[in-house]
């Protein structure tokens, strides 16, 4: 018997496209979304369109409680691998704080936060006069401003704020459970991704990746503009979103949305070969800086494998991008589909793209798992 | 999982110990409602106690009937009472069975028992008043030597438990049996009768 509450606290994440918001509830059947919603809005004045969009919607009572667990865009995070040599350890608190001070600008200042990635303690590492390597998080003051305004707004409380890989992190490997080997996950967002490494379970690499959903999408848009069927209006409206927002004329105005990503796979219907033919280079671009990854990841792990690769984010579900990974980097790779792997129960809007909540359902999980 | 949480980590163990609130409250629930199951029991069985109680104190049909029954009966058995209570008193009387069976090895050796007598001796002051009254137990036997015979009484008093014991007058000799006589112990004893607060011996002046 389980006496503690039913429902997760709320799970905010900002994103860079959308702001999402979720709440799990347990049942007799096991656990279920109590509410979902999705706010669109980027730029850095999201959080305030978002928060008062979902303000009447936390208001009546469709959420339960006030603990907030949050999360923002990884764009606006800077993740760093710091190697610390057994000479350098006694500065290595000067070493972080510089590093993350070049890594942000922001005139409020930055915040930032380290843990070691290694498997072994600090006190073995110190013992074996070995290389210790750091994973260094930062983000600037005023964004954590922003969240935490966001959320007074909607009279929620903050209990948490965490770098967005690690609920990603999290639902991974909630999915992943059983594997003993590394494995790996990769975050297509619209502006910015990260690919992680995940053994034991917990994070063993984590590195922002050239490729992103932006990118993907300009490719995709490059190729169905080639045939006489395709209008692409709806790549295109995306794309002058991003430009206006690019040139600080529209914030908040990206037209991104379900609509546009579901024309587009329309539009990609039938065209498979040529639309994989276009990502190839993308996908061969990414597959090179994932093996210098692995490469790395083998180095320090005593020639460690990955098993497979699990994809989320934005671009995970673009039409043909999930073969064009695995073709390119010879792995295993599948779309995370964690509602229904996990058997949460799910709206249908939610679970049409479920790769794309897997922030929101880290966050969620992180006191009730 | 390790994570990198930019809030103090106070503020999400604040949360989880929010998070343990409603369990504490169930458990309080919990006792609460055993707590009350308790009193609701300790109240029912006082409830029950006290209806047994009252059921106890309040006027029975049948009891009443079995009184007024049980009050008839005492009248009819009345009506014999005068037939019933001699034999009653005579119930009463203390039984010499026991003593009689062990009476010829308590006389000793050379004491041979010829007869035994024995009855309840009252003594009537007028019609109804009792002044006295004993219990006789005669023994005649064969006795041999003098000092045995002086013996004798000494220990049918001390096996019998009555008050007195003698040696009756009318001793005589037995033909054909030297040094032996034929006497006859009287034993007295008080009798309690029924109505009688102590027992009462009579006035005897020809005792020794």
């Amino acid at each position: 018997m389980k006496l503690i509450t039913r429902h997760s606290p709320l799970a905010i994440h900002f994103g860079s496209l959308d702001t999402r918001l979720l709440q799990l509830k347990q049942g007799p059947t096991g656990w279920s979304v109590s509410a979902a919603e999705v706010v669109p809005g980027s730029g850095r004045t999201r959080h305030t369109g978002a928060a008062e969009k979902l303000a009447p919607f936390v208001q009546s009572r469709q959420t339960r409680g006030k603990d907030c667990l949050l999360s923002t865009s990884g764009e606006e995070l800077s993740v760093s691998l710091v190697p610390v040599d057994p000479q350098n350890r006694t500065r290595m608190q000067q070493t972080l704080k510089e590093t993350a001070l070049r890594s942000i600008t922001d005139a409020e200042g930055v915040a930032y936060r380290y843990l070691s990635l290694n498997e072994s303690t600090e006190e073995e590492i110190a013992l074996a006069n070995a290389r210790e390597e750091l994973l260094l998080i930062a983000v600037g003051q005023s964004e954590l401003r922003r969240c935490s305004t966001a959320l007074e707004t909607m009279h929620l409380r903050p209990v948490s704020f965490e770098a967005a890989a690690f609920p990603l992190a999290r639902t991974m490997q909630a999915l992943s459970t059983d594997q003993e080997d590394p494995w790996g996950f990769l975050h297509l967002g619209m502006r910015h991704s990260l690919f992680g490494i995940m053994h034991g379970g917990e994070v063993r690499f984590l590195k922002t990746m050239q490729l992103n959903g932006e990118r993907l999408m300009s490719t995709l848009e490059k190729a169905l503009s080639r045939f006489e069927d395709a209008d692409p209006d709806s790549v295109s409206r995306m794309l002058t979103g991003l430009q206006d927002e690019e040139e600080g004329e529209g914030e908040g105005h990206i037209v991104v949305d379900a609509a546009a990503v579901a024309s587009v796979q329309q539009k990609a219907i039938g065209h498979g070969t040529e639309v994989l033919h276009a990502l190839r280079l993308e996908a061969e671009a990414l597959a090179q800086e994932v093996r210098a990854c692995l490469r790395h990841f083998a180095n320090r792990h005593r020639g460690a494998r990955l098993q497979d690769l699990k994809l989320a984010g934005f671009g995970a579900a673009l039409p043909e991008v999930g073969t064009a990974l695995e073709n390119a980097l010879a792995l295993p790779t599948s779309i995370a589909q964690p509602f229904t792997e996990l058997g949460i129960s799910a709206p249908e809007e939610v679970l049409a793209d479920q790769h794309q909540w897997c922030i929101p359902l880290g966050l969620a999980m992180r006191s009730v798992s | 999982m390790k994570t990198v949480d930019f809030l103090p980590p106070s503020h999400f163990d604040t949360h989880l110990e929010r998070r343990r609130t409603p369990r504490r409250l169930a458990i309080l629930g919990a006792f609460l409602v055993i707590c009350g199951v308790a009193t609701l029991t300790m109240k029912l069985e006082a409830g029950h106690q006290l209806n047994l109680a009252e059921q106890a104190e309040a006027p029975n049909a049948e009891e009443t009937l079995a009184g007024q029954e049980l009050s008839k009966l005492y009248q009819e058995m009345n009506d014999y009472v005068n037939r019933l209570d001699p034999l009653a008193d005579h119930l009463r009387m203390p039984a010499l069975g026991g003593d009689l069976a062990e009476l010829a090895g308590a006389v000793g050796e050379f004491v041979q028992i010829e007869k035994i007598e024995w009855k309840h001796d009252t003594r009537r002051k007028g019609l109804n008043k009792i002044e006295s009254a004993e219990v006789h137990l005669d023994i005649t036997a064969l006795v041999r030597g003098d000092r045995n015979l002086i013996e004798l009484p000494r220990r049918l008093q001390e096996y019998t438990g009555f008050r007195e014991a003698f040696i009756d007058d009318n001793t005589e000799l037995v033909q054909d049996m030297r040094d032996t006589v034929r006497a006859t112990i009287r034993l007295r004893t008080p009798l309690l009768l029924p109505g009688f607060d102590k027992p009462k011996m009579h006035n005897e002046v020809n005792k020794p």
